[in-house]
């Protein structure tokens, strides 16, 4: 039903950029054919919401440089392939080093020698609070997505018609925290159906000049979140500025661990001094997460970078926007 | 050959890859033939049916399984992909130092060989120092004879699944992350499967490492055709689909170790389908080959198209 009234309302737009900011949107979307039945002039752009994809070249070098010197490494699975300057976590794995790959960052618990490498935003970082609290050290990426979205609005390369809120950060964060950013924003789960009643509930805004927050993904997301896990957050880390890959530094949008004796940065300090990173040459990943230019603009796509051999940040994860593309090519 | 990455095992491309390469540098010529799930050769009025495969798994045991039933089925099903009809299977560990189960293991191989008596003649046991593996490896080799499936697969043919897809990947995962479930692997000799439709068969493979998207994209290049799957028709138990969820894993990539994919003309497809239901109530007609989509797996879904893709790197869930 909504396809057909998102159809509808197509035709009284022009070309419309709605962002997804969340990975687990993009691969919903990829994975039921939602981008492919978008009238034409309704584009879907992937956003920084993969972990995996803002995670710097600096903070993965530096890791990887900490593995290499002997110190014993943990983190999800999905970032050990990521390419760092001169190789990936696994292939640091390849050459000794004691890089374990987790599901969850609960594994880790009982391993005070390991490091954690914590990713992701306000969804893993309670669980990253958890190791903290049992005293195991943490080298913190973690970003705050309210911040991250403040600075991508006012971004002039970044040209967005409307958001898709991501449905399982505003169940920890609730509808309160997102900030207004002038344009339509609409808070959303993950089954196809409630996509494409946001997608429609956007269009509608936009056909009638609206720009208002719409919490879509009600009776999961609450006003004002889950407070546990807000207060195992606000206890163990504290807001700092943070560089985003593709964003660069926004104030105000990382966690570091407000205990200095288990904040890997300061522990190790001397080792990661010593990290050498030079961005790839070519990668245009950076553009790509902003939604500046389409995967196929980037020259190294599907010619040295492919999901078996990538080069870049998105071409590593299944909802990273060139592997998605990769995959869709002709 | 350059160093070995995780992922040259995981059933994806750089799988594939690998296995090509090793190919290409052996590349002894033999009347052999060579390249489905078993190696075979003419022997007068029959073929030869020839197949090996070593298993390693984490846990070793698991819902409705462990290693050696996988370890037997595994190359059972491998004969019966091919055409053929198993005689006997080699049974040869590598064990761990220090490892408690092997009894077990036993009579869980005794049991299955058994069943379709299918005897374990030959094998071998080496046990190396702790840590230099993790417990136990397998390796299971098999011969079978019969024919060959080797009609031609044209535009319009039926893709069918025998049933549900994912159950032991999700069990072995379950498993190895401590959730609760009571789903159970698949694994399975699917003998009596392969035998009812044997006259019907273009194409049999089971779905086994990288799933069901590894297996079609394999056929479909080999074939140098296409496919086009609806996606409701692809059989999911709403448990399994919900777990795959929970654990952000994408369903078509996980491994099923008693499931095939058969390739059957048009005309074939009801009978097909009547002898493969008294087996599995779940059994599918998911598809068709197409030409118009060479190469490449599209599945159409409820809301539009997408493609199926070659699973690459190694399984790993999602964290967001």
């Amino acid at each position: 039903m909504s396809l057909k009234k998102i159809n509808e309302l197509a035709t009284k737009l022009g070309s419309v950029n709605i962002m997804e900011v969340c990975g687990g949107h993009t691969n919903s979307i990829i994975r039921n054919g939602i981008r492919d039945a978008m009238p034409k002039n309704i584009n879907l752009i992937s956003g920084p919401g993969c972990p995996v994809c803002v995670t710097t070249q600096k903070e993965i070098d530096e890791m990887i440089n900490l593995a290499l010197n002997g110190v014993p490494v943990a983190t999800y699975a999905d970032m050990i392939r990521v390419p760092g300057t001169k190789m990936s976590l696994e292939e640091a794995r390849e050459n000794g080093a004691d890089i374990k790959a987790v599901y969850s960052a609960t594994e880790v618990l009982d391993d005070k020698n390991r490091v954690f490498f914590g990713i992701g935003f306000e969804t893993t970082t309670p669980m990253t609070a958890k190791l903290l609290e049992n005293d195991i050290a943490v080298y913190s990426a973690h970003k705050l997505i309210p911040p991250g979205l403040l600075a991508l609005s006012t971004d002039k390369r970044v040209n967005i018609d409307a958001l898709i809120l991501p449905g399982h950060v505003a169940v920890i964060i609730g509808e309160q925290e997102f900030p207004d950013l002038n344009v339509p924003q609409v808070i959303t789960g993950f089954e196809p159906e409630n996509i494409l009643e946001s997608i429609k509930i956007i269009l509608d805004q936009l056909v009638e000049g609206k720009k208002e927050i719409v919490n879509n993904y009600k009776g999961v997301v609450t006003k004002t979140g889950n407070g546990k896990a807000q207060k195992i957050i606000n206890e163990n880390f504290k807001v700092v500025d943070s560089d985003w890959r593709g964003l660069g530094t926004i104030p105000s949008s990382g966690l570091e661990p407000k205990d200095d004796n288990l904040n890997a940065k300061i522990k190790y300090k001397d080792i990661l001094g010593k990290t050498i990173t030079k961005e790839l040459p070519g990668c245009r990943c950076a553009e790509v997460i902003i939604g500046q230019i389409r995967p196929s603009e980037c020259q190294l796509f599907g010619k040295v970078c492919t999901p078996k051999n990538p080069r870049g940040a998105c071409m590593v994860s299944e909802e990273g926007a060139c592997q998605i593309y990769h995959a869709n090519r002709n | 050959m350059e160093k070995i990455h995780l992922s040259q095992g995981a059933g994806g491309e750089e799988m594939n890859e690998l296995v090509m390469k090793i190919i290409d540098k052996i590349n002894i010529k033999s009347d052999w033939v060579l390249g489905g799930d078993s190696a075979h050769i003419n022997i007068g009025s029959d073929n030869l049916f020839f197949t090996s495969d070593s298993y390693t798994v984490d846990p070793i045991f698991f819902n409705g399984g462990d290693i050696g039933k996988i370890a037997f089925c595994g190359t059972v099903n491998d004969i019966l992909m091919s055409g053929g009809k198993p005689l006997g299977v080699s049974l040869s560990f590598v064990i761990e130092e220090g490892f408690e189960h092997l009894s077990k293991i036993i009579d869980s191989l005794k049991k299955e060989s058994l069943k379709y008596n299918i005897p374990i003649v030959t094998g071998d046991t080496k046990v190396v120092e702790k840590g230099s593996l993790k417990g136990i490896i397998i390796n299971t080799s098999g011969i079978g004879i019969g024919k060959p499936f080797n009609k031609e697969i044209v535009e319009g043919d039926s893709v069918i699944v025998s049933r549900n897809i994912g159950n032991h990947g999700v069990a072995l995962l379950a498993s190895r992350y401590d959730f609760e479930t009571d789903i159970e692997t698949d694994s399975k000799q699917l003998v009596e499967e392969v035998d009812s439709i044997r006259n019907y068969v273009k194409l049999a493979k089971d779905a086994t490492r990288g799933g069901i998207a590894a297996v079609l994209n394999e056929i479909s290049e080999k074939i140098n055709i296409g496919m086009e799957l609806i996606e409701e028709k692809i059989p999911i138990d709403k448990k399994v689909k919900k777990m795959c969820e929970i654990l952000g894993v994408n369903i078509y990539e996980l491994a099923n170790e008693g499931t095939m994919i058969v390739i059957v003309s048009k005309d074939d497809e009801e009978k097909t389908l009547d002898e493969l239901k008294k087996f599995n109530q779940t059994v599918s007609v998911m598809g068709t080959i197409s030409k118009t989509e060479k190469n490449r797996v599209i599945i159409k879904t409820k809301i539009g198209r997408k493609v199926l893709r070659i699973p690459t790197g190694n399984i790993v869930p999602r964290i967001c």
